[in-house]
C-alpha cells in the first residue's frame, strides 16, 4: 500500500462521516429525462460499454431529481486511524458544522450482456451539483470522494410566513461571461418552503392528491409511502465520477473511477409534509446559473452570449434575457435524522494508462 | 491517459494565469535546517533514491524562508481550450481576485549520480503553508498543482502606521485535540510593519529583481540576509522570487482507504514576476509577526519556529523575528506547469501515469532538450544505465 503523506495542510475530514441530529429538507421536482441521460453518457458511460460492462440511464417511469438543505450540526469523522496517531482514544473526531444544498438524482445502473444486452437493474444516485458552506467539507468531498462540491453561502431569510423557512444560496461565480467580468458572490437559489401541514391536513394530502406522486416515485425510492408513517429509505447509494486533471495537460486525467458510497438515514423523527404548491424554488438570473441548471437539469437555458463575441462575418450573437428559473416541486417534506456516510468504494477504475 | 470530464459545476480554472499589478509583501525570516530537510524527505524525498534518481535538500547557504503576504486584483485565466458541453473556454468567462499568504522556502534538487548530479541540478521553491481567501483558486490549485492551498479569511490593512502594512490571517481550525471540540474559524497568523523606509518607493528605478539587488539601499537593508554568505547578488539567482520555480507533491486519497494513496508526483511551476515597481522598504525592527500554535495550528508552527512549540505553554501566540521586510508591485504570470516525477503507486500500476521528463531538467540544459529528447535520453532515469 502507498500510504498518503499527512501534511498541515491536507485540511480534509476523512470519511466515515457521522452526523447527529441533522434536519433534512427535501424537495421533488421533475427533470427532462434527455438532461438525466446527457449526465449519464457524459459522466458514467466513459470509454466502451462491452469492456466496462455497465451502462446508467434514467429512471424513465420516474425522472426526477431530489433537492436537499441538510443541516449537520455536528459532522464528523468516525476514521479511528487518525485519532490513533494523535494518541486520542475517541470513535468520534474532528467535528465540524455545515449546511449542504444539493441535487441527488435517481438513475438505473445496467449490466452489458455479450449480447449486448441491458439487465439487472440496480439504482444508484448521483449529484450533479452540491454546494457547502464549509470548506473543509468541500476539499474532502472534492478530493476524497471525488464529489464536485462547490463552497458557497447558504444563509436563512426571514420567512414569508409564520412556521415558514427560507434560504438563499450564492457561489462564487460570474453574473455575465465575459474576459473583464469580475467573479463575486452572486446569489444562486432562493426556496421558501412554507408552512407545515398538520398531521390532519398531512395524512389527508398522502392519501389524496400526493398518493399518485408518490406512487410514481416509488419507482425510483422504493418505501417512499412509508413517509405517511414518519419513516425514510434507509440508505440511498451514491454515484461518483472521481477524478483528477494532469497538471501538465489539465485537458487530461490522471485518475478516472467511479465510486460510491452509502448515505444512511437512522433515528429519523419529526416527519413533516408539506403542500408542494406553496414551495418557491428560483434559480436566480446569471450566466453560470444557466449553465449549472441547463446542463444538469434540462431547464431551458436562458444563456446569453458575452457582448463581444460575434459570428465570422462580424454579427454579434444575439443576447438572451435574463430570467429567474423557477421549479414546481412535486412533494415537500423535512425530518431530522442521524446520517452516515459510509461503505466507500471504487466500483470501477477507467484504467487510463498511457500505452507503453 | 483519458480525457478529464469538464463539468459545469467544477469551480476550477486550469492554468496559465496572468495576474497584472499584483501587490507583494515579503518578510524574511528564519528557518530551521532540520525542518527543512525533514520537510524534503517526508514530501519530496520518496521511496527508493536510487529508483528516483534525485533528491531535495535545504539551501545551507541561505537558512531563510519567504513569509508573502500577495494581494491579486485581477487573475486572469488564458487557458483557451475548448471544454466540451457548449462551454466558453476558461478565458472567456470572467477572472478572480484573491489574497495569498504563504511561507516559501528555497530547496536544492540535484541527481544522485555522476551523471545526473548537474542534469537535474536545480533550485526550487516549497510552500509549506499557504493560504487563499478565494475558493476557486484553492480547488484549481489543490486539485490540478497539488499546492496544499487552505482556504481563509485574510484581512489586509495598513496597522498603526502611516502607510505601514498589517495582515491578519483565520483559517478554520480546532482549539484543542479535545475530540469534542467544534471546528471554527481562528487566527492563525498575524502581519504588521511600521512605516516604509524613506529613500526608495515611487521615485525608485527598479523593474526586476536583479535592478533592486544593485540598489545599494536594498542591498543595505538585506545585509542580515546578505551576511549569510558571500555576494548576494551572485548566489540570490533563484532565490529572489523571480523567476520562482515551484515543486509541490501532488497526491490523492484512495474513497474507500484514506490512508491510502491512488496518486502521488512532484509537480512543478513556474511563478514569474515582472515589471516590479513602487518597492517599498520597511524597517525590520518595526516588523511584528504572531503566529498561534494552539489546537490544530501547532502542526503549522512546527514549519515555521526555531524550535518545537511546548503544546503546554501558557502563551500559545508566538512571535517570529523579521530580517528584511519589503514590499512592490509586479506582474505576474504563473505558468510552465509540469508533473517533474511520478511515484509508483502500490496495488494499482495503472495510476502511475508517468508524465516526467523535461520538467526535472537543470534550467541550463532546458534549450537542449529537444536535442536529449530525440535521441532518446531521458536524464532523471539516465542513472540507470549509468549504475
Amino acid at each position: 500500500m502507498t500510504r498518503f503523506i499527512e501534511s498541515v495542510s491536507t485540511h480534509q475530514l476523512l470519511p466515515p462521516y457521522h452526523s447527529k441530529e441533522s434536519v433534512v429538507h427535501g424537495f421533488l421536482f421533475d427533470i427532462d429525462s434527455k438532461a438525466i441521460q446527457t449526465y449519464c453518457d457524459t459522466y458514467l458511460n466513459l470509454g466502451d460499454p462491452q469492456q466496462r460492462g455497465f451502462h446508467y440511464r434514467p429512471i424513465t417511469e420516474a425522472p426526477f431529481g431530489l433537492l436537499s438543505h441538510t443541516t449537520y450540526p455536528r459532522l464528523c469523522s468516525l476514521d479511528w486511524k487518525t485519532a490513533q496517531s494523535l494518541g486520542v482514544k475517541a470513535s468520534e473526531w474532528d467535528h465540524l458544522t455545515q449546511t449542504e444544498f444539493f441535487v441527488a438524482v435517481p438513475v438505473h445502473r445496467f449490466q452489458v450482456t455479450r449480447a449486448n444486452l441491458l439487465v439487472d437493474p440496480v439504482i444508484q444516485w448521483v449529484q450533479p451539483f452540491i454546494i457547502t458552506n464549509n470548506a473543509t467539507s468541500a476539499f474532502s468531498g472534492r478530493e476524497i470522494l471525488g464529489l464536485e462540491t462547490l463552497y458557497g453561502q447558504i444563509v436563512l431569510q426571514l420567512p414569508r410566513q409564520p412556521r415558514g423557512f427560507t434560504f438563499s444560496v450564492s457561489l462564487p461565480s460570474w453574473k455575465e461571461f465575459a474576459p473583464n467580468s469580475a467573479q463575486a458572490m452572486w446569489p444562486f437559489a432562493y426556496v421558501d418552503r412554507g408552512a407545515p401541514l398538520d398531521a390532519a391536513a398531512g395524512q389527508e394530502a398522502l392519501e389524496g392528491k400526493l398518493a399518485k406522486v408518490i406512487a410514481t416515485l416509488e419507482a425510483a425510492i422504493p418505501d417512499l409511502a412509508s413517509l405517511a408513517e414518519g419513516k425514510f429509505p434507509e440508505t440511498l447509494e451514491l454515484l461518483i465520477l472521481k477524478q483528477f486533471r494532469s497538471a501538465a495537460d489539465a485537458t487530461q486525467a490522471i485518475y478516472q473511477a467511479l465510486v460510491t458510497c452509502e448515505n444512511r438515514y437512522s433515528d429519523v423523527a419529526n416527519m413533516t409534509l408539506y403542500d408542494p404548491a406553496a414551495v418557491t424554488i428560483d434559480f436566480q438570473n446569471g450566466d453560470m446559473v444557466d449553465e449549472i441548471t441547463g446542463t444538469f437539469l434540462g431547464m431551458k437555458s436562458k444563456y446569453r452570449p458575452p457582448a463581444m463575441m460575434v459570428t465570422a462575418g462580424g454579427t454579434p450573437l444575439p443576447q438572451g434575457k435574463p430570467k429567474v428559473r423557477t421549479v414546481k416541486a412535486r412533494l415537500a417534506f423535512s425530518f431530522t435524522a442521524t446520517i452516515d456516510l459510509m461503505n466507500i468504494k471504487s466500483q470501477f477504475n477507467f484504467r487510463h494508462c498511457t500505452p507503453s | 491517459m483519458a480525457q478529464f470530464v469538464q463539468s459545469v459545476a467544477n469551480q476550477q480554472t486550469p492554468p496559465p494565469y496572468h495576474f497584472p499589478g499584483v501587490t507583494a509583501h515579503a518578510f524574511v525570516i528564519d528557518i530551521r535546517m532540520d525542518a527543512v530537510q525533514a520537510y524534503c524527505d517526508t514530501f519530496l524525498n520518496l521511496g527508493d533514491e536510487k529508483e528516483r534518481a534525485f533528491v531535495y535538500r535545504p539551501m545551507a547557504a541561505w537558512p531563510y524562508a519567504l513569509l508573502m503576504v500577495i494581494q491579486y486584483p485581477m487573475m486572469i485565466n488564458t487557458n483557451r481550450t475548448e471544454l466540451g458541453y457548449d462551454e466558453l473556454p476558461f478565458a472567456d468567462r470572467g477572472y478572480c481576485s484573491q489574497n495569498e499568504v504563504f511561507l516559501s522556502v528555497p530547496l536544492f534538487r540535484h541527481g544522485t549520480t555522476a551523471k545526473t548530479i548537474l542534469t537535474t541540478a536545480a533550485v526550487e521553491w516549497a510552500l509549506p503553508f499557504i493560504v487563499v481567501d478565494n475558493t476557486t483558486s484553492a480547488f484549481s490549485g489543490r486539485e490540478i498543482l497539488g499546492l496544499e492551498k487552505l482556504w481563509g479569511w485574510i484581512d489586509l490593512g495598513s496597522g498603526d502606521f502611516p502607510n505601514g502594512f498589517s495582515t491578519k490571517v483565520s483559517i478554520p481550525g480546532w482549539a484543542s485535540l479535545d475530540p469534542d471540540a467544534m471546528q471554527e474559524m481562528r487566527q492563525v497568523l498575524s502581519v504588521s510593519t511600521g512605516s516604509p523606509l524613506p529613500g526608495v518607493g515611487r521615485k525608485s528605478d527598479v523593474t526586476s529583481a536583479w535592478t533592486m539587488l544593485e540598489s545599494p539601499i536594498v542591498l543595505k537593508s538585506f545585509q542580515a540576509v546578505a551576511d549569510a554568505f558571500d555576494g548576494l547578488v551572485t548566489v540570490s539567482n533563484g532565490v529572489i522570487p523571480t523567476p520562482m520555480r515551484l515543486v509541490a507533491l501532488k497526491q490523492f486519497r484512495d474513497a474507500a482507504d484514506p490512508h491510502r494513496a491512488i496518486y502521488q508526483a512532484l509537480v512543478g511551476a513556474r511563478s514569474r514576476y515582472y515589471d516590479i515597481a513602487n518597492l517599498t522598504l520597511y524597517n525590520e525592527q518595526d516588523v511584528a509577526i504572531t503566529l498561534d500554535t494552539s489546537g490544530s495550528f501547532a502542526e503549522i508552527a512546527k514549519i515555521f519556529l526555531p524550535s518545537t512549540p511546548d503544546p503546554a505553554a501558557a502563551n500559545t501566540k508566538v512571535g517570529i523575528a523579521a530580517h528584511a521586510a519589503f514590499g512592490f508591485t509586479a506582474n505576474l504570470d504563473f505558468d510552465e506547469m509540469s508533473t517533474l516525477h511520478t511515484f509508483p503507486v502500490e496495488g494499482d500500476e495503472c495510476d502511475a501515469v508517468d508524465e516526467g521528463g523535461a520538467g526535472m531538467l537543470s534550467p541550463w540544459l532546458r534549450p537542449w532538450w529537444g536535442l536529449i529528447n530525440a535521441t532518446g535520453v531521458d536524464p532523471q532515469r539516465s542513472n540507470e544505465s549509468a549504475s
